[in-house]
């Protein structure tokens, strides 16, 4: 049996089958916590936004111009959240803190391939941390949503050529703090 | 990045980089191993070659040092640094002070987005941002959500608001702080009437006030 | 997987594209909300402008305006402060970390006199940290004042924003309980803020 479309789930929500919204909930969530995560860079701030953004998209669902493109219209209601919640700085780097505590704590237990990994990853986190809001995500949504220019456009409401710059500075930026880490 | 631009990036950052190890590596040396003390210098060459201040990512890495902090540790935090202070040097460009791109570092850190960062530079002129720098990173490190605490700034910044109100214009704790003497020093905190703590249990630790959070 | 990328920011990518984790629950506080939702759309709502923190979206200015008038509101209190729209902050301590100093006398002239104070009774010394000692816990005794257990040092300072802390008895370090907290804490312990600026 096939399962059902985004569209014909949010038609039997909108029909009043309320519980049905969590099918799209547990559908949407781990593509939507990826990017919240990556985004903002602690559990916290990612789980707010999440939240957040799944009660909106239920609230406005009948608002919702083509429901067979609910995922990009839920995605942006996410990204919005992740824009205004103006996560802090100091919240991203006490996730990644914690993370390296935990990464110390495996020290013993871990073959040498698996610390390696963890390593990068946190390095890589550390290096978004160290992009602006509207760099970060611009990266995001090209490389890791893997968007074209017209949809990031539509989706942030700024021009082609200024996301391209901003990929571009964001690429540039990466790579220095990422080429930075390698070194040490 | 061609060959011939990063021969000439070399040619050209050397004197910078130089001067940059010299004094690192006096202030470094004894307090550091030799290990961290060469990652570290590495960065601090780096980001000179960036416009990036010294000074901040010295004083990093003798804080890690003096908290008895590891190695990895210590490397990762003079390199978070040093990119948030690339971004706020970016930010509020070449001609800010040293001491504005560390107070604009703060800012990042605490929050700010590198595009409220410019939008005070644009605001204040010639101006220096260490003022409005200072007062948005206070604002926003105390949970001040972001968006409020750059439209308060950026408001003052826009109204030619002269330092002292920046000072006075968060509320009545700030109003008490900005008033000092002529010939007194000024004070590093809020003149708060120093509380007689709870004497202290034989042999016990000096109790000092909780600051809520 | 772009072509576009160099082989870094490729296995960058690699490592974002991981899953990020269980988020335990979360389904299920979503679902809550949205059957609160659905029960009482109104209620919650009103439920949400007590309870959420800047939602509403406004202009700056009229978000601080409306924000200001609704907490004057719903706290049944009357917001007794400068009413302008410039100053947004009525009932939430706000501690500057800006102080105000003079000039050091025939010292350095871009450094400024700044005092630091902690109360500290019981402690046998009490040392000033910070990155304009190197954080070096031998460099800034303080001296303990006629006052019982109040520490206190004045210092030459360069204009600028510097982090510090106090050392007691050579080895607990804490912040300065009435300034400003740094936003990051690198090494675990939190470390307070000074701006020094020239006096205005």
């Amino acid at each position: 049996m096939t399962e059902p479309s985004d569209a014909a789930i949010a038609r039997r929500v909108l029909a009043g089958d309320r519980e049905a919204y969590r099918l799209l909930v547990e559908r949407h969530r781990p593509r939507l916590a990826r990017f919240a995560m990556r985004m903002l860079g602690n559990r916290e701030d990612a789980e707010e936004a999440l939240q957040d953004a799944f009660l909106r998209a239920f609230r406005s669902l009948g608002q919702c111009a083509d429901l067979d493109r609910f995922d990009g219209w839920l995605f942006r209601i996410l990204a919005n959240r992740c824009r205004t919640r103006g996560a802090r700085r100091s919240r991203y780097e006490a996730t990644f803190v914690a993370d390296e505590v935990a990464l110390l704590a495996a020290r013993d237990a871990s073959s040498a391939d698996l610390l390696d990994r963890h390593a990068w990853s946190d390095e890589v986190a550390r290096a978004l941390a160290g992009l602006g809001e509207e760099a970060r995500e611009a990266f995001l949504l090209r490389y890791l949503e893997e968007l074209s220019y017209e949809e990031m456009a539509e989706l942030t409401g700024a021009g082609v050529s200024a996301l391209k710059m901003r990929v571009k500075r964001a690429c540039e930026r990466l790579r220095w703090l990422l080429t930075e880490a390698q070194h040490a | 990045m061609t060959r011939a631009a990063l021969l000439i990036a070399c040619v050209l950052a050397t004197p910078a980089a130089l001067t940059a190890q010299a004094g690192a590596q006096a202030r470094l040396a004894g307090r550091l191993d030799a290990g961290t003390a060469t990652v570290v210098s590495g960065v601090i060459d780096s980001a000179a070659a960036a416009g990036v201040p010294s000074d901040p990512l010295i004083a990093k890495a003798l804080e890690g040092a003096s908290k008895h902090a590891t190695s990895d540790r210590i490397a990762l935090a003079v390199r978070g640094l040093a990119a948030d202070l690339a971004a706020s040097r970016g930010a509020l460009g070449r001609s800010a002070s040293e001491a504005d791109v560390v107070a604009g570092a703060s800012a990042l850190r605490a929050g700010a987005s590198t595009t409220v960062l410019a939008q005070i530079r644009a605001a204040r002129g010639n101006a220096p941002l260490l003022v409005p720098l200072a007062t948005l990173a206070d604002l926003v490190s105390q949970g001040i959500p972001v968006d409020r605490a750059a439209a308060t700034v950026l408001g003052l910044a826009r109204a030619g608001a002269p330092d002292a109100e920046y000072r006075t214009a968060a509320g009545p704790a700030a109003r008490g702080a900005a008033t000092a003497g002529p010939d007194a020093g000024g004070r590093a905190a809020p003149p708060t009437p120093v509380t007689a703590p709870p004497p202290a249990a034989r042999g016990g630790r000096p109790t000092t006030p909780g600051r809520p959070r | 997987m772009p072509d576009e990328l160099d082989s870094v920011l490729q296995r960058a990518v690699a490592a974002l594209r991981l899953p990020v984790g269980e988020f335990d629950g979360l389904d299920d506080r979503i679902m809550s909300a949205v059957r609160a939702e659905a029960a009482s759309p109104r209620q919650t709502h009103v439920r949400r402008w007590v309870a959420a923190r800047y939602t509403v979206r406004l202009s700056p200015l009229g978000a601080l305006a409306a924000a200001a008038g609704i907490a004057a509101v719903l706290l049944g209190g009357i917001w007794a402060g400068r009413r302008s729209a410039l100053s947004p902050l009525p009932d939430h301590d706000f501690a500057t970390s800006i102080a105000a100093a003079a000039p050091v006398a025939g010292g350095d002239a871009a450094a400024r006199s700044v005092r630091f104070e902690v109360a500290a009774p019981g402690a046998a010394q009490v040392a000033l940290v910070g990155d304009f000692n190197d954080w070096n816990p031998a460099a800034t005794p303080l001296r303990a004042s006629r006052q019982h257990g109040v520490w206190s040092v004045t210092v030459p300072i360069a204009p600028g924003r510097h982090e510090y802390a106090f050392v007691v008895d050579g080895e607990r370090w804490i912040p300065d309980p009435h300034a400003p907290r740094a936003a990051a804490a690198d090494f675990g312990s939190a470390n307070s803020v000074v701006t020094v600026t020239e006096r205005s």
